[in-house]
């Protein structure tokens, strides 16, 4: 079971850096897929996606209010899925006018005033937050240190162990060695004497 | 229907390639895709994706096979969306294992270009691949803009 994520803690990932996958499905079964160019914090419950130029996202949302937002974190390209269910539409307010800065910006970077123009703000319920799934998530690469290491006094000889905050998640078959992103602290795994 | 040769240009152009399945209560779900393949005959498509069995995906897969594949470059916003329902999920070939490795840098590569950090987009790889193949039954354009959702 993955374990449930607060939108407050993953606050980069509502910035708008990377476009952010959505979709929806029709009433007869037949799923979507676009991108989102904004996914906006509001609370803890709730997220606000920008209205632009979804035909068939709009006409799926009108008639199933269900649908699914992929937000990546810009700094850890770790990936989070929601689940989301249609609230309702806003065309002004501060949540609205809040968009829409950011959106002008996007337009400005990008040179597509037009096509980025937003048209509202619909608001969705999160029902569910959570790190994306992963297959290789339990498989760890290990940085560029070793993750024990051996020290003797005496005649005993620690063994310590890092904490798996300093290990780096493989991302392929090929695993890279990456450096750890500050001081290493490790922690006493183990006691034994020097001779065994 | 029949992918043609412009289409399947758009198709394998796009570096950034999402599937969405959905589940009995209409509730979508999201995947990255890999080696994204045409058939010669234009008929189906063939796209790696992370579907171990008992997921959530896979389910999706098995039960009802909807499946919409967006592709995506993320350096022009150019979008083509194929959709159609699943002929057959299979293991990967050896060929096609490699084909999503390149995929992975190539799709990383790009990314680096928009200002991710070096290799960054490998990150979002998965190796706990499926091939998934559709029989392709519309093709739309999902380029940001006035034409989006147009059939192709």
């Amino acid at each position: 079971v993955t374990e449930p994520v607060a939108l407050e803690s993953i606050p980069s990932c509502f910035r708008g850096v990377i476009p952010s996958p959505f979709a929806t499905c029709s009433p007869d079964g037949v799923p979507n897929v676009t991108y989102m160019s904004i996914v906006q914090y509001v609370d803890s419950d709730r997220v606000a996606l920008s209205r632009q130029f979804f035909n068939k996202t709009r006409a799926n949302l009108d008639a199933n209010p269900a649908s699914q937002v992929w937000v990546v974190d810009p700094e850890t390209l770790e990936q989070y899925e929601l689940d989301l269910e249609y609230l309702h539409t806003e065309s002004d307010g501060p949540v609205f006018e809040a968009m829409r800065a950011d959106v002008d910006a996007i337009a400005s970077q990008t040179g597509a005033t037009e096509i980025f123009r937003l048209r509202g703000v619909d608001i969705r319920r999160v029902l569910r937050c959570a790190r994306a799934h992963h297959a290789h998530r339990n498989r760890w690469t290990r940085t560029h240190v070793t993750s024990r290491a051996y020290v003797c006094t005496g005649d005993t000889k620690f063994t310590f162990r890092l904490p798996a905050r300093h290990w780096e998640r493989r991302t392929s078959a090929r695993p890279g060695r990456l450096k750890p992103s500050g001081p290493l602290a490790y922690s006493v795994l183990e006691l034994h004497s020097c001779g065994s | 229907m029949v992918i043609d040769e412009r289409a399947r240009e758009l198709l394998l152009a796009g570096s950034a390639t999402v599937v969405a399945t959905r589940d009995e209560r209409m509730r979508p779900l999201l995947q990255r895709g890999w080696a994204l393949a045409v058939s010669d005959d234009g008929q189906e498509v063939t796209v790696c994706v992370p579907a171990p069995q008992g997921s959530r995906m896979r389910e999706n897969l098995e039960s009802n096979g909807a499946v919409a594949i967006t592709c995506s470059r993320p350096t022009t916003y150019r979008t083509v969306q194929v959709k159609g329902e699943v002929v057959a999920i299979r293991d990967l070939t050896p060929e096609q294992r490699v084909g999503a490795e390149a995929h992975a840098d190539a799709f990383s590569r790009e990314v680096e270009e928009l200002g991710l950090p070096p290799g960054g987009g490998r990150r979002m790889f998965d190796n706990d691949l499926v091939a998934v193949t559709i029989a392709a039954a519309e093709l739309y354009d999902q380029t940001p803009g006035p034409r989006a959702g147009a059939r192709l």
